[in-house]
């Protein structure tokens, strides 16, 4: 019987492993901006990759694995920053994101102080700001990725930006 | 487009560019999404194991918060009561290993009563418990390393735990269907433990987008089934990711004779609209009707400022449990700037519409806080509700894992990461 390998579904590891060429990258530097620190970004994108590969046969939705590894990176830094307090390894922030030295080399000083704003607003918040400014989503896919409502990101959303917008003003 | 939203993006791309290399992907890693090891002082498990042996003896201490304050003054022990259950099951990731173990545990001291390993090539999927407290549900599926998204076969597992015997609990295979064309959303046991609730998404074409069946345990056979085929009926948190179950979003109430389960507010028949705020829906499975939407009926619709999903249904179908937090600050710049945080616990009557908090706890942290605040249990009446809360920067108590009654925290011994779904069941 001739067996016609195109109607085969590729494996998993090989549509993980493409995906991950794709957007691990972009999705680091989220987890960075949400952790101030790539070491552990890094691993909860592995995370995800590899719980995306775990689950490969029981998406719902298998056609937006973005989707799925976008919630599960939000998860991810989520669960390090509470892991980071219930483990009392350090402080939420080791330091603030910009004041690496790669950072500190590229960032301009304006942009530091956003940075450093937005690491001190409360995760809530952050988060909203990132998917909202960072990744461009709408309220409604801010909410879906949060799990809350639009009403909920719209509050947060306003609340962190006046709160990073307060900071700048205080600074000299 | 305001001065500071044009900041703020600017400014996060330029930081997020800042990263330019990351390594390699390693799907031989540990197990994702896994608890962390535990690594105390050698001198910390006596001293814990102590400290459960009093607490044991002389009951749970007794916590009450005061209001605006973290001043915990002592008050006499009590007793949690017998009506809160005692053992759960929880899927956990097994080590470095590629699938996840059953655990067993005493939520009362914290022990691990049973790990049951999955069959060989398999994992621990979800579970789902009975009111008993000894009987539960679970599902294992294969750990494919293909694309297709319609294979995840089931294999479905009676859990009957018997505390205090060797090896403490029984596993026995059930006559469940295989549900290899559909990809689960949530599963919940019925209080008595003879029906199986199921929502599920469909995984092949042409099967209704979202099914929700009931199966009798013991014969495996189909009772009722209910479908829709709007793919919003299931959305919003009722998963915390696309295939990731979460056994703990679907309650039984009145009697076993209602499910209650979270969906998206739908947009009206015939209309383009957008989806509206996040609900709770209650389908009465003892009525006539086969429609997912048209049969059920929404119990709870999220404000915009108050409780959100995910929220709890108590066995009696009359109140949602659910959490709030706000915030005020206390002043300070930038990592200065601290903050006065609200950990609420409310409960919204469906008969009256009306809310009321049944805990609250203040708790000053510097930015950021980190919460993370969940509702695990609630007694059928709501009266009584396994609650844990915590925030990154309280350095004084990062973790409080709890019951709630009539206003008081008992707090129980720390287990971790009751957070991630599927969860543990009861």
């Amino acid at each position: 019987m001739d067996t016609a390998n195109t109607e085969l579904p590729p494996p998993a590891t090989h549509v993980v492993t493409a995906l991950y060429t794709e957007h691990a990258l972009g999705l680091v530097r989220l987890a960075v901006i949400m952790l101030g620190d790539q070491a552990a970004a890094e691993d909860v994108v592995q995370d995800a990759f590899l719980g995306l590969y775990r689950r490969w046969d029981s998406l719902a939705d298998a056609s937006n694995p973005i989707a799925y590894l976008r919630a599960s990176v939000l998860n991810g830094c989520r669960s390090a920053l509470r892991a980071r307090s219930r483990h009392r390894r350090g402080p939420v922030f080791s330091q603030p994101p910009a004041e690496s030295a790669e950072a500190r080399a590229l960032l301009s000083e304006e942009h530091r102080s956003v940075v450093t704003a937005i690491s001190g607003l409360p995760a809530r918040q952050r988060e909203a700001l990132l998917l909202r400014y960072y990744l461009d989503m709408s309220e409604d896919e801010t909410a879906r990725a949060m799990g809350v409502s639009r009403g909920t990101v719209k509050s947060a959303t306003s609340r962190a930006l006046a709160a990073v917008g307060r900071i700048l003003k205080e600074e000299p | 487009m305001t001065s500071t939203e044009d900041a703020v993006r600017a400014a996060t791309r330029a930081y997020g560019e800042t990263v330019t290399e990351i390594r390699p992907l390693d799907l031989t890693r540990s197990a994702p999404g896994s608890r962390p090891p535990r690594r105390f002082p050698a001198w910390v498990l006596p001293v814990a194991a102590a400290a459960v042996v009093i607490a044991v003896a002389v009951s749970l201490v007794l916590i009450r918060d005061i209001p605006n304050g973290r001043v915990v003054p002592p008050t006499p022990p009590v007793t949690v009561s017998g009506a809160v259950p005692r053992y759960y099951a929880d899927p956990m990731p097994a080590g470095k290993n590629p699938w996840s173990d059953l655990v067993i545990g005493d939520l009362f001291t914290g022990a691990r009563l049973a790990t049951i390993a999955p069959p060989a090539g398999d994992t621990f999927v979800s579970v789902t418990g009975a009111a008993d407290d000894r009987t539960f549900v679970a599902d294992t599926k294969a750990i494919s390393r293909t694309y297709s998204p319609s294979t995840a076969a089931l294999t479905w597992y009676l859990v009957r735990i018997t505390p205090g015997a060797a090896p403490g609990y029984q596993l026995s295979r059930l006559p469940l269907p295989d549900m290899r064309s559909w990809a689960i959303q949530g599963i919940a046991l019925s209080a008595s433990g003879d029906e199986l609730a199921m929502g599920l998404a469909a995984a092949q074409p042409g099967l209704p987008a979202r099914v929700l069946q009931i199966y009798s345990v013991h014969a495996g056979t189909l009772l009722r089934s209910w479908s829709t085929t709007d793919t919003a009926a299931f959305a919003g948190p009722f998963v915390s990711g696309p295939g990731v179950p979460a056994a703990t979003s679907m309650y039984w109430v009145d009697g076993d004779r209602a499910l209650a389960f979270p969906a998206e507010h739908l947009p009206a028949s015939g209309t383009q609209g957008k989806a509206g705020p996040l609900t709770e829906r209650l389908l009465d499975v003892t009525a006539s009707g086969g429609d997912l939407i048209a049969d059920s009926r929404v119990i709870w619709t999220a404000p915009t400022n108050g409780c959100q999903q995910p929220v709890l249904v108590t066995a009696d179908g009359k109140t949602l449990v659910c959490t709030y937090l706000t915030w005020v600050s206390l002043g300070g710049t930038g990592n200065n700037t601290r903050l006065r945080n609200i950990v609420r616990f409310e409960a919204y009557s469906v008969q009256s519409a009306t809310v009321r908090t049944i805990y609250q706890v203040t708790v000053d942290t510097p930015q950021p806080e980190g919460a993370s605040l969940a509702v695990l249990w609630a007694s059928p009446s709501g009266d009584k509700v396994i609650v844990d809360w915590g925030f990154a920067k309280d350095t004084v108590s990062p973790g409080n894992l709890g019951v709630v009654s009539h206003g008081t925290f008992t707090r129980l011994p720390p287990v971790p990461s009751f957070f991630f779904l599927p969860g543990p069941a009861w």
